[in-house]
């Protein structure tokens, strides 16, 4: 009985402090975003909103968000397209090729970061698509195309591939069987998928550095700028603003996780 | 009419299908029967179109089939999961055929709700598939299956799902279903009851090869190899050697016994085997009148199985397996008692020894 009570102390402890120690860093951010100084610091003599308030009457804030918005979602639409329907032809098609898809979809989270970037940026200038919202939003949707391609092929995993074959006795060829049959009963894995591409869209930094400049600049890459030029404290208020938009959506997406397939 | 010609399936070496040949008449009940692993599986997924066959063909009306893609082919399949769409309702699952053919939405609701009466489902149609019974599943799958008239239906072991009372139920059913619909069906199973009670005409397949097709009287009565004998049921299997023929009756030297044999068109080496099926051999006491075919024996072991007992009888010439009626008027014989076993002349069916065993060795 004691010893029971000891093992449950200790493993309740050793998690709390794992969840310290993850979660700290993130949350000294809310005192900061809070801050009656004029820089990145601690309050001093008291709580103010006032740097929220900058962020909201800044116009250069808002475009930042709006831009992110936008590239976050078209990245996000392109991603789900591209890893949907690789997941669905890798598990159709039983044959070497679908290895090949396979491995081409999940490189990018294999190439670091970096490298990508650099490979992005040469290309980019052959292209015409430097520091242009189409470049930024093709390079967002390539690193954002293997959480789909992964969420997808996992719910693909637990469906019945009978469903399949009994489409296709009934009329549906592979494409009809893919939109009527298919990606109804993926819709968890979409979803999940569609949430992390885009969360992969909303604070990618490093490519974006290496291919935008002036027309572009996302919400991290403006932070990023505010950091290294004046420790501005409005930083921690957007930062606030993304941890708490990034907590909703990874909300939605247990909640949707754990709905059943069908209705 | 479909026609299966020569098909051969081959994975690497081994061969799932081997030059089996099959037709199958318009508007027939016709059973694919085999142990698992037999090949009937494959030969199901040949003619659905889901398997690409090695060599060989199938016609359909004498069309080849092996260049239309199963979408196009026209058949109603019924899984062994049954597959319905999860995120359907019953109504939508049984439409969804019809919608894929692109009939007008009233059309599409009259021969839902048709379908749907058929399988007698009608108040379920706003249901999903998880709030059915494993049973009803199995007859949206149905409904699912026949709504747009196919060409041919096939079903791939529908009933193996279902606890035994459900699956007879539904054998009675599926019968009816045939009858009322009159489309040609083609049924996999590994169940020879559900074959012999079903079918006009059963394919028994082992090993990829096709051993017997005929009607499940023939079947039973008259198998033409070892393995169809032992596979629809239980035999006794006594090897004997043709003395002389004398009119219909053939003499058969079975150890020190001679029987007589009749039967049309027998087997013609000198070394055959005599297949006997355990409920066409009488139990007597000893000393008992009784016809030509007598063996004496001692009854070694006796299992009653409600409606029949079985008896294993030690004879001259081998142990032999026999069943009475558990109502037969010389009551239970016991292990020890001495006993006489006794047929009629036309009560067994004569193998050719080649025959008996080819399909004994492979098992």
């Amino acid at each position: 009985m004691n010893r029971r009570f000891l093992q449950v102390v200790i493993l309740r402890g050793a998690v709390v402090a794992a969840l310290t120690y993850l979660i700290l860093p993130l949350l000294i951010i809310l005192p900061v975003s809070l801050t009656d100084q004029r820089m990145l610091a601690l309050p001093v003599n008291g709580l103010s909103l006032q740097h929220y308030a900058a962020v909201i009457q800044s116009e250069e804030w808002l475009s930042s968000t709006w831009q992110s918005l936008v590239i976050g979602i078209a990245s996000t639409v392109l991603a789900v397209v591209i890893g949907v329907a690789s997941a669905i032809g890798c598990k159709l098609v039983d044959s070497g090729r679908a290895g090949l898809v396979r491995i081409l979809n999940l490189l990018p989270i294999v190439i670091p970061s970096i490298i990508y970037a650099l490979g992005a940026y040469r290309f980019y200038v052959e292209v015409a698509l430097l520091d242009t919202m189409a470049g930024v939003i093709l390079a967002h949707a390539v690193g954002a195309i293997p959480f789909v391609f992964i969420a997808a092929s996992a719910s693909l995993e637990q469906l019945d591939l009978s469903l399949v074959r009994a489409a296709q006795s009934l009329g549906a060829g592979l494409i009809r069987t893919a939109i009527f049959v298919l990606v109804p009963n993926m819709k968890a894995g979409i979803v999940s998928g569609a949430i992390f591409a885009f969360l992969h869209s909303w604070d990618e930094i490093v490519v974006t550095l290496f291919i935008s400049s002036r027309t572009v600049h996302t919400l991290p890459r403006k932070m990023w700028e505010g950091l290294n030029e004046n420790l501005d404290p409005v930083i921690a208020c957007v930062a606030v603003a993304l941890l708490l938009f990034t907590l909703i959506l990874l909300l939605i997406e247990q909640k949707v996780k754990r709905m059943p397939p069908a209705g | 009419m479909l026609e299966v010609v020569n098909l051969t399936k081959r994975y690497g070496e081994s061969y799932a299908l081997n030059d089996v040949s099959l037709s199958i008449e318009q508007g027939t009940f016709t059973t694919i029967l085999g142990p698992s692993g037999s090949g009937k599986s494959t030969l199901l997924m040949s003619i659905a179109g889901f398997v690409d066959p090695t060599a060989g063909d199938i016609r359909l009306n004498g069309r080849s089939l092996l260049p239309v893609p199963p979408e196009r082919r026209n058949f109603g399949i019924v899984f062994q999961g049954y597959a319905l769409f999860p995120h359907l309702s019953v109504r939508d699952n049984v439409a969804f055929p019809l919608r894929m053919r692109r009939l007008s939405s009233a059309e599409t609701e009259r021969r839902v709700s048709e379908a749907l009466a058929l399988v007698q489902l009608q108040d379920y149609a706003d249901r999903f598939p998880r709030q059915l019974s494993g049973g009803q599943q199995q007859r949206v799958a149905l409904a699912r299956a026949l709504v747009f008239k196919p060409a041919l239906v096939l079903l791939d072991e529908p009933l193996s799902a279902l606890d035994k009372g459900l699956r007879e139920a539904l054998r009675g059913e599926l019968r009816r279903l045939h009858r009322k619909v009159g489309m040609t069906f083609v049924l996999v199973t590994h169940d020879q009851d559900e074959a012999l009670e079903l079918s006009d005409r059963v394919a028994i397949i082992n090993k990829g090869r096709l051993e017997q097709c005929d009607d499940p009287v023939t079947l039973y009565n008259a198998p033409k190899t070892r393995f169809v004998a032992e596979f629809l049921g239980k035999s006794n299997f006594i090897p004997v050697r043709k003395l002389g023929v004398d009119g219909a009756v053939v003499r058969l030297q079975a150890g020190g016994v001679v029987l007589e044999h009749e039967q049309a068109g027998d087997a013609t080496g000198a070394e055959a085997v005599l297949v006997l099926r355990p409920e066409r051999i009488q139990i007597a006491p000893e000393g008992a009148p009784v016809g030509p075919n007598a063996v004496r024996g001692v009854v070694e072991e006796t299992s009653f199985r409600g409606a029949e007992i079985s008896v294993t009888v030690r004879t001259e010439i081998g142990t032999l397996l026999a069943r009475a009626p558990s109502a037969h008027p010389f009551v239970r014989p016991a292990p020890g008692d001495r006993v006489v076993l006794h047929w009629m002349r036309k009560a067994g069916y004569l193998l050719d020894s080649a025959d008996g065993t080819e399909a004994a060795g492979s098992g």
